[in-house]
């Protein structure tokens, strides 16, 4: 029986499955439809970094302030960015020397359950951002504020006021944290310090100015102010870290100890942080916070404005953890749109929050932010009217695209350069690198390869910062780079090794490397290879050193030098080509306290000056954004960040098809 | 399994009984080892002269493979020299080009002339260094990515058969201005012998490993089965990326470099390594049904090794359904490179592959413009070789097919 | 009672295959250049120690180890590490019933193209019709997926503009991904059945039927395909494993959000949890997909004894 009917059965099995396929939920179109390019990491303000993160965070929450087009168009006629008070706060005062800011948070801000969004909100928030448990990416852009860096890196000295989180966690999640107890910091019990000498000297000189950052193994004494009147006063406690509440490895530490605290009774506990009652992030009132920065800090309002320092909602991250409370159903944001469902790499669906202070002027219902990663794939579907706002039309297609009206563009803060690893002979010779940078024909590959309308870059930071005219170096020069290649002792390239370009595995960064392969080649006679690799390895290769000369790119987080040019001093993080300068560090450093506006830009020429001739990096061009949007969309404007508030896209509703944007040139 | 060799030793005839057992043994042997010979191959080869659809596929192929084998002493253009502001995405046009050769020559020539009737030494240096610079540069360094001895010895008889002259970019030009024709033909060269290398790498592995399993049966086989089980059972892809970023590392690739071994090469077989999974069931397949024939036990008897029996008796019976399973793993490989350039972890550039261009043809299809030359001709080069594989592994596996014998 | 036997034993050859897949990728991802926690941009120290905590890659291997296999075994794969608002269980959850759909559809679209042509072409043989579906069938097999995918979309999204050009969440935007999915096999199995139905239909059975004075449909599908199927139902484990891969490629040029776009991701980006469960979750599927061609070739074929 079973064998007659068998191949019955198949087939039943087979329409079943076929129908269960088919009724795959089905989603209609939203109102506006934009390809976001990479699937976001995280829609947590606190761990996200990247612009496709800051497209859905700026949509989902709002901080104290909000980038928005602001003040007077410029030559090209773009109307800047600018922090302003559009954002949580209704206005913000900042005192004379520039290092107090009052934020006024306006009374109809609203979380999407309907709690009112205030000061205690953001502090918390910030107290999280900067928690180290919470390992932001981004949390350096708070250390701006005073004692941040102190919270954040755990450098304590004996005499702080600091915080012990007890060991009595709920749950394994930072938040809700444990018990806290506030005190002073009486004893500090480090392991004497490590038995290897080799970087003894630059610790030093390190240690000079500032205090070092615990990590490992501590014994902290405690001691604590009783408020009850039958105990006591004081009351010292010595506790050490350790998240299981086991105390291994603490007997050592107890025996190095030539104090006289009685170390009988060591309580294990959480953290033992700067208190972040003295960080200087004050709530006044429920709508008012004050902010004490380090020193003036021009640009502290962009960074107000920056997605990763929105606020959260305490009550939900703490109900649902970390991970759980992005979920669609968990989620409590208090920007103009809320989340309905996410798709993952697929899309992610907002609607329109009714709760947000200014619904009145967000004309969107629904906005389905879509992740495809092919660009040609992508700019079929727009091509196709699925998609109102492509973010990444292909370069093939640029020129084509140019002339239509829907191509949005304009140069805008970020800049595509190559490192160079100055200790890998022979590029540890500056005139090398000087001659190799000289040898590439940037117009070329702009006007040729990238063909966007890039701008050829003799300099790192891209023009259109205002009150900062960078470096102008010098042009293509063949004869000029072989002329220093002779110098440095490699006439016509003779006696040079090969030098090998890596580049991440992506068609445009290949041609860009095949071209300047062949420029090295033809005009210096050196011979050049390529190696690609994908995302992850090539990072690793950059962040080892593995490498001789590789693509990299780099865009600005808000619109000052100081995002640029921090990244290469000494051994910072981002630096990554094993360069150095005393007096480029010293600038940098400078700057970051200097108040007069242009005698801190004369300090980042300086700096820039140095950088480019010294050569560690061989600038390529400055990006243009590159945008193609739907005729039928308003309120999108070109702009120096390539920022675009979905909050005010506009449709035009005179019944224009989508398919339009096909009909034209098809044929 | 009546076509099989081994029934031809009993209708010999045993005319002297005087001679040694082993002697008699040892005739009986090579006189079927010759009739085999005939029988088989010329059997198979007269049926699939039969097919024509075999037969125009066979040709083909073999333009293919001899225009691959020959593509350096092709009047061509440069496949990698680029020209991003006159040529580029050119349609197919039938404007001579030149190479710029001779004028180049022509100039390093009189710039030696010039440093011989010098008596200065003042400027001399200088000459000789700029004599040297031209020697460096000089256009067949630069059009040409690092040719091994055979290449340039064929690029420089090229050059001297044909000069300047180049076959116009019929095909037309892609985005950095590079003759598309050019670069088929020269990504031929590395999707052919990626497809060969990669399947005789795999043949190997396959044919030892299936006729060893199989000769020993039991629990040998079974155990090899099982691996082969489990190894069916792992997606490549994390191994393929694993290798191919090891092998990028300047380390390991110097380390390679030093023994002679090319990225290229490695990448072939690795390839290789995964394709033998399929030959390895097949032949054990076969030598399990063939290994209790009487021509194996006569082998035994003279006292054959059990290797020898292996791979001199067993494998060459197998080699029948072995080439069958080859016209068919040749073009899977071929399409498996394809596949892998389109993920971006092919071979890498400035080598070229089919895969590659057919990768980058299908990058610039879009509705506002369709780039055609792009896809077309490598994807037409493409398909008739996979095409031209099938239809011959087709026909072969017909022409060596029992069953179909008398059809 | 022997079909019980006969899964237990695969159970137990399974968990075998998943362990040696878990244990060989798992040092291969850690012997990769390149780890989990490299961004755009680098972390700080205190940053990636704290990262490195949070997800226990501080731990010695081993450890890593037995702590990833005991998780795995109850069927926790952990958060994924790029994907950080989801656990491995959730990715996959949405990720495989996009694949699967996908998957079932192009199956069905290539046996039933396959099928019709091979049984076509056999009882028409050397007819026209033969001759150019075994043209199409060869075509289908020799042209790679993604350069069929580009040909059709520029035919039917572009010159035809009947199916929109990517996307998931509509029938529409099935259609296009699942035929080019099937292509290739849909060629295949033509093949294997005008084979099988040739062979077939020259047996004696089938001239007794046709002396009953059967007609010629009932002839062939009552009696011939039956016996004719085995070849396919056996390509049936193969096909499979062909249309995992073929979806790594058509999952992204048609933008859909499965387990093969999950998976590529997860390998480039150095999502070690993501890539071992979706790897798993491949191993897993394939060998079941195998076991159940088996079960049925037996039920099929009454000689085949299952072992």
């Amino acid at each position: 029986m079973v064998r007659k009917f068998f191949p019955l059965l198949i087939l039943l099995v087979l329409l079943g499955a076929v129908v269960w396929a088919v009724s795959m939920g089905t989603l209609p179109r939203a109102d506006f439809v934009f390809n976001n390019g990479a699937e976001i990491k995280t829609m947590d303000p606190a761990q996200a970094t990247g612009s496709p993160e800051g497209r859905v965070i700026n949509a989902l929450f709002e901080g104290l302030l909000r980038s928005m087009p602001a003040g007077e168009p410029d030559e090209l006629g773009r109307i800047p960015m600018k922090p302003v008070a559009r954002g949580m706060a209704d206005r913000f005062t900042v005192n004379a020397d520039g290092t107090v800011y009052r934020f006024h948070i306006r009374e109809n801000a609203r979380w999407t359950n309907g709690d009112p969004v205030t000061a205690t909100d953001f502090a918390w928030s910030w107290m999280r951002f900067l928690h180290p448990e919470t390992a932001s990416e981004y949390n350096y852009q708070l250390f701006y504020v005073r004692g941040a860096e102190k919270f954040n890196t755990v450098q304590l000295a004996v005499g702080d006021k600091v915080e012990v989180e007890l060991a009595d966690r709920k749950t394994p999640e930072l938040f809700p944290r444990g018990t806290i107890r506030r005190g002073i910091l009486r004893e500090l019990i480090l392991p004497p310090p490590a038995a290897d000498t080799a970087g003894t000297d630059n610790q030093e000189a390190d240690a000079a100015d500032d205090i070092e950052a615990i990590s490992g193994k501590a014994i902290f004494v405690v001691e604590f102010q009783n408020e009850s009147s039958n105990t006591p006063a004081t009351e010292t406690i010595a506790y050490a870290v350790s998240a299981d509440g086991s105390l291994a490895g603490i007997d050592e530490l107890k025996q190095s100890y030539r104090g006289d605290f009685p170390l009988s009774d060591i309580q294990p506990c959480q953290h033992v942080l700067y208190d972040f009652n003295e960080v200087g992030i004050q709530v006044l009132s429920p709508q008012d916070l004050e902010v004490t920065l380090n020193s003036a800090t021009a640009f502290f309002p962009e960074l107000v404005a920056f997605y990763p320092l929105h606020p959260v909602h305490r009550g939900c991250v703490e109900q649902y953890g970390a991970r759980r409370f992005t979920k669609a159903e968990n989620i409590v944001t208090n920007g103009p749109f809320r989340l309905k469902e996410r798709r993952i790499r697929d899309r992610i669906r907002l609607i329109k929050n009714e709760q947000y202070w200014n619904a009145a002027e967000v004309e969107l219902a629904s906005i389905d932010v879509m992740s495809i990663q092919s660009e040609t794939t992508s700019l079929n579907m727009y091509l196709t009217g699925q998609l109102d706002w492509d973010t990444t039309p292909p370069n093939t297609m640029i020129p084509i695209l140019k002339k239509r009206d829907d191509f949005v563009s304009t140069p805008f803060l970020a800049s595509y350069f190559y490192r160079v690893n100055t200790a890998k002979p022979p590029l540890n010779h500056p005139k090398v690198r000087r001659a190799l940078n000289l040898a590439i024909d940037k117009r070329s590959i702009v006007d040729n390869v990238v063909k966007g309308g890039q701008l050829p870059a003799s300099s790192f930071v891209p023009p259109g910062m205002i009150g900062y005219e960078g470096y102008q170096g010098s042009g293509h020069n063949v004869e000029l780079a072989r002329q220093l290649l002779a110098e440095a002792g490699y006439p016509n390239g003779k006696g040079l090794p090969q030098i090998e370009i890596l580049y991440n595995t992506a068609d445009s960064h290949r041609d860009i490397a095949e071209v300047i392969q062949q420029d090295w080649k033809k005009n210096l006679g050196i011979n050049v290879i390529l190696r690609n690799l994908e995302w992850g390895s090539f990072l690793d290769s950059l962040r080892t050193g593995d490498y001789m000369v590789a693509r990299s790119g780099w865009i600005g987080d808000y619109p000052d030098p100081n995002t640029f040019l921090d990244m290469f001093v000494t051994g910072g993080p981002n630096n990554q080509t094993n360069w150095g300068d005393a007096k480029y560090d010293h600038n940098i450093k400078m700057a970051k306290s200097e108040a007069d506006p242009a005698a801190r830009m004369q300090l980042f020429v300086e700096a820039e000056t140095i950088l480019m001739e010294h050569q560690p990096i061989m600038p390529i061009y400055f990006y243009v954004s590159k945008n193609m949007v739907q005729p039928r969309i308003q309120g999108f404007h070109a702009n120096l960040q390539d920022i675009h508030p979905l909050h005010l896209i506009k449709i035009r509703r005179t019944g224009s098809a989508a398919n339009d944007a096909i009909s034209e040139d098809t044929n | 399994m009546n076509q099989t060799p081994t029934t031809t030793t009993d209708e010999q005839p045993d005319k002297s009984s005087k001679r040694t057992e082993l002697q008699r043994l040892a005739e009986v042997m090579t006189a079927a080892r010759t009739q085999q010979g005939v029988s088989l191959w010329s059997d198979g080869w007269k049926r699939l002269k039969r097919n024509r659809v075999s037969m125009i596929s066979l040709w083909t192929l073999v333009v293919i493979v001899v225009l691959a084998i020959v593509t350096p002493a092709l009047p061509l253009q440069s496949p990698i020299f680029q020209n991003v502001k006159q040529r580029e995405l050119l349609p197919p046009e039938f404007k001579t080009f030149t190479l710029g050769i001779a004028k180049y020559d022509e100039t390093l020539a009189s710039k030696r002339q010039e440093l011989q009737a010098m008596s200065t030494s003042h400027d001399l240096a200088a000459l000789q260094v700029e004599i040297e610079g031209l020697e460096a540069r000089h256009p067949i360094n630069v059009y040409w990515n690092d040719p091994n001895f055979i290449s340039k010895a064929m690029i420089e008889f090229r050059i001297f058969i044909f000069g300047d002259y180049c076959i116009p970019s019929i095909c037309g030009t892609d985005k950095l201005g590079r003759d598309v024709l050019s670069r088929v033909c020269w990504g031929s060269r590395v999707s052919l012998a990626c497809g060969l290398i990669a399947t005789l790498v795999s043949l190997v592995i396959g044919v030892s490993y299936g006729a060893i399993a199989g000769y020993f049966g039991g629990r040998i086989d079974n155990i090899m089965m099982r691996i082969i089980d489990v190894a069916y059972s792992i997606p490549f892809i994390f191994i393929v990326i694993f290798i191919m970023s090891f092998l990028s590392s300047p380390k390991v690739r110097d380390t390679l470099h030093d023994y002679g071994i090319n990225q290229i090469t490695v990448f072939f077989l690795m390839i290789g390594a995964i394709y033998w999974l399929t030959m390895a069931r097949v032949v054990r397949g076969q030598v399990l049904s063939l290994k209790n024939e009487q021509f194996v036990d006569a082998a035994k008897t003279i006292g054959t090794s059990q290797w020898g029996i292996i791979f001199k008796h067993l494998v060459p019976n197998v080699m029948g359904i072995v080439i069958v399973y080859l016209t068919l793993t040749i073009p899977a490989v071929i399409r498996f490179e394809a596949f892998l350039s389109f993920l971006g972890m092919g071979v890498q550039a400035p080598d070229i592959s089919w895969g590659m261009l057919v990768n980058e043809g299908i990058q610039v299809i879009t509705p506002i413009r369709i780039y055609w030359w792009m896809i077309v001709f490598s994807g037409f080069a493409l398909a008739l070789t996979l095409f031209s594989l099938n239809f011959l592994g087709d026909g072969v596996r017909d022409a060596l097919d029992p069953k179909l014998k008398n059809r | 009672m022997q079909v019980l036997v006969f899964l237990l034993k695969r159970l137990g050859w399974m968990l075998i295959t998943v362990w040696v897949v878990f244990t060989l990728s798992f040092f291969l991802m850690r012997a990769i250049p390149g780890g989990p926690l490299n961004g755009e941009r680098v972390l700080s120290e205190s940053v990636r120690a704290q990262l490195e905590q949070r997800y226990n890659l501080d731990d010695p291997l081993y450890v890593q180890y037995t702590t990833h296999l005991w998780n795995t075994m109850c069927f926790d794969f952990g958060p994924s590490y790029k994907l950080q608002d989801f656990t491995v269980n959730e990715v996959l959850a949405q990720g495989f019933p996009v694949s699967a759909a996908l998957g079932i559809l192009g199956m069905t679209f290539a046996l039933l193209l396959g099928m019709t042509a091979g049984v076509v072409s056999a009882v028409r043989r050397t007819s026209i019709y033969d001759f150019s579906f075994m043209l199409l069938a060869t075509l289908g097999i020799a042209i790679p997926s993604f350069v069929l995918a580009s040909m059709a979309i520029v035919l039917f999204v572009f010159y035809f503009q009947i199916f929109p050009a990517a996307g998931w969440g509509e029938l529409k935007q099935i259609v296009l991904p699942a035929m080019c999915l099937g292509a290739p096999f849909a060629g295949y199995i033509a093949r294997l059945t005008r084979t099988g139905m040739l062979e077939v239909l020259s047996n004696d059975y089938i001239r007794t039927a046709y002396a009953k004075g059967l007609s010629t449909r009932t002839v062939i599908l009552r009696h011939a395909l039956r016996g004719s199927i085995l070849p396919v139902v056996s390509y049936l484990g193969p096909a499979c494993a062909g249309i995992l891969t073929g979806s790594l490629v058509l999952e992204k040029i048609f933008a859909i959000p499965g387990m093969g776009s999950h998976f590529i991701e997860a390998a480039l980006q150095r999502d070690f949890t993501l890539g071992m469960g979706a790897l798993l979750t491949y191993t897993v599927l394939l060998y079941v997909m195998n076991t159940l061609v088996d079960l049925s070739y037996s039920f099929i074929d009454p000689r085949v004894v299952l072992e």
